[in-house]
């Protein structure tokens, strides 16, 4: 157990990681050295994912006292993190994105929890827009195909969630974790490269025996990236879909993987047929032979080709994802049934296409899973 | 049965087939057969050509069934079945003629043998060189195959012996036991729909068997051969999707559906067209754990090794056909221009062409999707009445891990989800 009395704050290393982000920099950077914390107990890093601007030699000029880890190529979330982790020296982690602004107690906040239960290895911020005005982040469901989701995101009721909560995981854009357990963990899973590493990590974590804390009253505001473009969030997908499948592949019980899986696969294929639009008329036999001159390809939205690309990449990655789930499965130390947060997105499909809503329903009731993930959840401290 | 030749009713299925006709009952009339243990039957699924007029005028005592409108392979043959007047029922494709005996040879399998629930004849092309279906086969996800199509017929036709399934182009049923067990899937349309059957009567404890003395000879993909590519790979996919649901053991079938599916969106991902590459933000391409061992199986050079093999042993004529229906069978017809195609990349439009071959896979799994709790109601019903282990089955599906995609991408893909799974130990020598 870390004690938090007096001088025994546990010691803090901040890892910013970094990649073409130097216009963020100051504003990160400053707030940081206003923290309240013991300056023997902090240490502040910039992590840098080999950038092509000018953050490093703007960094040392500009402060000079933040150490920095030059990574000679961008590794990614994952991999960029996983590495520093392995460099620094300290009790507590602090990860925090580079579009970040720290309130002062924030890390004293961040890193009170850990005093007070040892199987707590991760606490999350409160995070909020840059203004102040709308929650970024506060609470987190993963549903049971192991797409996560932050609730109550951009609401404006900036204080929802004011207690200490437990869930199945934070953002990893502004999250504590305990280092000694991180290392042991494995880590981030780099085959992510990014995207869910956090709830992917956290989820291990529980399965381990390990829980997940949300701190209310520390505050982070986080800087929303603006339009991003059409090209850009079709790549961004591929991680997203992929990642999710190799979550649940890794972390599901041995009786409800094959189920999950299934349903899961089954979903990602309603979810691409849905976003294709096509008329599937025009691929009936009964059509015959009316339509057969059509053209041999049509036009859809390009987040169909990220989903089946995602779906390639499972494959790809199997015999290593199932390597890795052995031996996370072979550490268990906490039932799939007292996971926190799986049945309530079940319930709560984060979706607003009503034909999907049903779907999800349907297939959780004809696999079996709602009995699955009905039972309990930690309780609330 | 009695001793005597037992009534039969043959049930030609016809669609706006009138050119086949002619050919296909001129031939069932000259079968050795009693005349009055036999009853011929057209059903007619609603065609536009004038199939039906046409018949009563050349062949007035062929009994005619008309659906009024096209129920598929299924729905067809299962109210032709419903009508007959048999304690037999054969389905017979249109685009055939039948051998003289091959009625007899057909039905004699059924004598004394009151487990035998379906019985298939032996199918050869048009002029009896070479075979369309003598053996069949399935894999482990609800593909099946015709295991020695295109080979050259030769006289050696082997003994009558047990199969997972016979083809539904020529193919005899008790009646009693196929109505009871609901016929042919009528949720299928067309394609497997003779394999699923053949897998339920094994599962419910009867026998299929090959007649491989009970011939016809098949003109070629009549109906079929007129279908887009997306239209056949919807029927495939969808309904040995359908198949395998319905018919494997609970454990076999939680083991086996996961695979099924990420081996079914892979060759979405692998038809569609994209260039993958671009999807990709940097560094965040998969690195592929190992690589399987060396394989050039469906390279180029796979093919010319072929080709000079059978070039030597069959001279031009015979890879000219080996080519054709190779290509007929592995593509569904695919078209050149596809190979030769830039591949897709995304724009800031949104949008990217995908071909409609791959967005046939995301159809079929919305109808599985759509099908599912009428399907798993039909599969409650099967295995509540087991009588056969599938570990007793297995053995006839003969092919359980072939491939259904032949590119080196795709088998690469699926001996990786076979091994990882541990299928291949499911399946163990066969594999």
């Amino acid at each position: 157990m870390l004690s938090t009395s007096g001088s025994q704050l546990p010691r803090v290393s901040v890892l910013v990681l970094n990649y073409n982000g130097r216009e963020h920099l100051e504003t990160c950077f400053r707030s940081l050295s206003a923290l309240d914390y013991p300056p023997d107990r902090l240490k502040l890093v910039l992590v840098d994912n080999a950038s092509t601007d000018d953050s490093v030699a703007w960094m040392r000029c500009q402060f000079p006292s933040v150490c920095i880890i030059k990574h000679e190529q961008n590794w990614g979330f994952c991999r960029g993190c996983n590495l520093a982790i392995v460099q620094v020296d300290a009790d507590i982690i602090v990860l925090l994105d580079n579009s970040t602004r720290v309130a002062p107690e924030c890390l004293k906040e961040l890193t009170k929890p850990f005093a007070d239960a040892h199987e707590i290895a991760v606490v999350g911020a409160r995070m909020l827009d840059s203004e102040g005005k709308h929650l970024d982040f506060a609470h987190a469901e993963t549903d049971f195909y192991g797409h996560s989701y932050q609730v109550s995101y951009s609401s404006h009721n900036v204080d929802a969630y004011n207690k200490a909560h437990p869930l199945l995981f934070v953002c990893g854009g502004a999250m504590a974790v305990r280092r000694d357990v991180f290392l042991d963990s494995g880590g981030f899973d780099e085959d992510f490269f990014a995207c869910y590493a956090d709830a992917d990590l956290c989820w291990r974590l529980w399965v381990l025996g390990y829980e997940v804390w949300f701190a209310p009253r520390a505050i982070v505001h986080h800087h929303q990236p603006g339009n991003r473009d059409a090209v850009a969030d079709a790549k961004r997908l591929v991680l997203y879909e992929r990642n999710a499948l190799l979550s649940i592949i890794k972390n599901c019980e041995r009786e409800n993987l094959q189920r999950v899986l299934s349903v899961a696969l089954f979903l990602l294929l309603k979810r691409a047929y849905l976003l294709s639009d096509i008329d599937p008329a025009h691929y009936r036999v009964e059509q015959l032979p009316e339509l057969t001159s059509l053209r041999d390809a049509e036009e859809v939205p390009q987040q169909v080709a990220s989903m089946l690309l995602a779906a390639s990449d499972v494959v790809t990655l199997l015999p290593r994802v199932m390597e890795k789930r052995r031996d996370i499965q072979a550490r268990r130390r906490r039932p799939d049934a007292e996971m926190p947060s799986l049945l309530q997105a079940l319930v709560r499909v984060n979706h607003t296409d009503q034909e999907y809503r049903i779907t999800c329903q349907e297939l959780a009731n004809i696999f079996g899973l709602v009995q699955v993930f009905r039972q309990g959840r930690v309780d609330e401290r | 049965m009695s001793a005597e030749s037992p009534f039969v009713t043959v049930v030609v299925l016809n669609y706006n087939g009138l050119e086949h006709l002619e050919s296909c009952f001129r031939s069932l009339l000259a079968i050795n057969y009693p005349a009055e243990r036999r009853e011929l039957m057209m059903v007619d699924n609603g065609s536009t050509d004038g199939s039906v007029a046409w018949m009563r005028e050349h062949f007035p005592a062929v009994r005619i069934i008309e659906t009024g409108r096209n129920l598929g392979f299924a729905g067809g043959n299962n109210a032709g079945a419903r009508a007959a007047r048999g304690e037999i029922v054969v389905f017979l494709n249109n685009d055939v003629r039948v051998a003289p005996d091959w009625l007899a040879e057909l039905v004699t399998s059924f004598r004394g043998a009151p487990d035998v629930a379906c019985v298939g004849s032996r199918i050869l092309n048009w002029d009896g060189t070479r075979v369309d279906f003598a053996d069949g086969g399935m894999n482990f996800y609800g593909y099946g195959y015709q295991l020695d199509h295109g080979r050259r017929s030769t006289g050696d036709v082997g003994e009558v012996r047990p199969q997972l399934s016979v083809c539904g182009g020529a193919m005899a049923v008790r009646r009693d036991l196929f109505l009871q067990w609901d016929g042919f899937d009528e949720d299928f349309f067309a394609f497997y729909e003779d394999t699923d059957l053949g897998w339920r009567f094994w599962v419910l404890g009867y026998r299929v068997l090959l007649a491989p003395r009970s011939v016809t000879y098949h003109r070629g993909h009549g109906t079929a051969g007129r279908l887009g590519g997306e239209k056949r790979r919807l029927l495939y996919e969808r309904n040995a999707l359908l198949s395998i649901i319905k018919n494997y053991e609970q454990e076999n079938l939680d083991r086996i559906l996961a695979a099924a599916l990420l081996l079914l969106l892979q060759r979405a991902w692998l038809t569609s067209g994209v260039d993958g590459e671009h999807f990709r933000i940097g560094g965040s391409a998969p690195v592929r754990p190992r690589a399987l061992p060396e394989d050039d199986t469906y390279t180029y050079r796979y093919y010319l090794r072929r080709a000079w093999k059978t070039l030597r042993e069959e001279g031009p004529a015979g890879l000219w056909e080996t080519v054709r229906s190779e290509w007929r069978w592995r593509t569904g017809g695919l078209p050149l221009e596809r190979a030769l195609r830039r591949r897709a990349r995304p724009s800031t439009s949104g949008q990217v062409a995908i071909t409609r071959e791959s967005l046939a896979h995301l159809v079929a799994a919305n109808d599985v999707i759509a099908l599912l709790p009428r399907t798993m109601e039909k599969r409650a019903r099967i295995q509540a009445a087991r009588r056969r282990p599938d570990a007793e089955i297995f053995p006839l599906f003969r092919r359980p891990l072939e491939l259904s995609l032949f590119t080196p991408e795709f088998k690469q893909a699926q001996a990786s989800v076979v091994t990882v799974l541990g299928l291949d130990e499911l399946f163990g020598d066969m594999s």
